[in-house]
């Protein structure tokens, strides 16, 4: 059985993973990585269970990480997949940032991610097989003005991904980044007008879907994808 | 006391030859190293120029190996670099965990 840990699971792209994770593995058995929010996480592992269930995970603490990932690993003698898709934005101008504001988006999103990948490398190794998918940003390769701290975050996501790359693949272990851009998200899907200004900005004039997203991270974790490792595939719709 | 219970007392430790087969069956397989294991002597250092010229990444997987396969958990330091010497200093720290 596949073990599968997907971190900001109560969120559009994570839980959009989950879903096809559970629907398109049968043999897939899913963790939802989550924080203080996780109502819809609990709703999906109910609609599932016996194969999905909410793990507490706080991805800027290695204490935390090393207790989830213990679980998993004392649950199902084995850890897989491994989706780092957590993040968070404070956006604002360089200028007036609070200190703050970039010291939690780092963590948040960058040091997350290496904190994540360093709790299963080792796990990996022994089973001489893994895959790792970092969720980037399109902000990591083509970084707006208000996302000093974003982009610069997931930019280093992307270098961090490359470079483990590297490290890990004679074990059979893969580690990509996906680069979403505009993805139709609660609150948009809640605000028709943003969302069409969003989308003329579009070359496909339209906002990318979650399972957009998810299809990519099932690909990434698959078989098929077993010589593709280091890889940066941005999903925008053509912006970049 | 006779021989034959003082023999009872002695706990089992494997013969040197027999270990140290073992633990280059695994460097062989988890490193996947193009040599024979019989080809690996047990003083051949595991570092170097003139030893199997594993990198850091090959220590890091002989490191997970050995916990895997013989329980020898390898913290990291001045006692690692005198554990991961050669066949022979690693079938000493073997032994010393029974």
């Amino acid at each position: 059985m596949t073990a599968v840990l997907i971190t900001g699971a109560n969120g559009g792209i994570g839980q959009a993973c989950a879903r096809m994770f559970l629907q398109r593995w049968p043999e897939a058995r899913v963790y939802l990585g989550c924080r203080a929010a996780r109502a819809q996480a609990t709703l999906l592992a109910a609609e599932f269970a016996g194969r999905c269930e909410v793990v507490a995970l706080e991805v800027s603490d290695a204490e935390s990480w090393a207790a989830a990932v213990g679980r998993i690993l004392e649950d199902r003698g084995r850890l897989d997949v491994l989706v780092n898709n957590a993040g968070q934005h404070r956006d604002g101008l360089l200028a007036t940032m609070p200190l703050d504001d970039w010291h939690e988006v780092l963590a948040a999103n960058l040091t997350g991610a290496f904190l994540g990948c360093r709790a299963v490398v080792r796990p990996m190794m022994a089973q001489h097989h893994g895959r790792i998918i970092n969720i980037a940003s399109l902000s990591a390769l083509l970084a707006p003005a208000g996302q000093t701290n974003y982009a610069a975050a997931k930019a280093g996501v992307v270098a961090l991904t490359q470079a483990l790359a590297k490290e890990v693949a004679r074990a059979g272990i893969t580690v990509n980044a996906i680069c979403p851009g505009y993805v139709m998200t609660a609150a948009l899907a809640q605000d028709a007008v943003q969302a069409a200004e969003l989308a003329k900005r579009v070359p496909a004039r339209r906002l990318g879907r979650p399972e957009e997203v998810a299809a990519a991270v099932l690909y990434l974790a698959g078989a098929d994808a077993a010589y593709t490792t280091g890889a940066v595939l941005k999903l925008d719709g053509g912006i970049f | 006391m006779g021989s034959a219970s003082l023999r009872k007392k002695l706990p089992e430790y494997p013969m040197s030859d027999d270990l140290h087969a073992r633990i280059k069956k695994v460097m062989v397989e988890e490193l996947m190293l193009q040599v024979a294991p019989e080809e690996i002597g047990d003083e051949t250092p595991i570092f170097g120029p003139d030893g199997l010229g594993l990198d850091s990444v090959d220590v890091l997987q002989l490191v997970i190996a050995l916990e895997k396969n013989f329980g020898l958990k390898i913290s990291e330091g001045s006692a690692a670099i005198e554990i991961l010497k050669n066949v022979t200093t690693i079938g000493n720290a073997i032994r010393a965990l029974a």
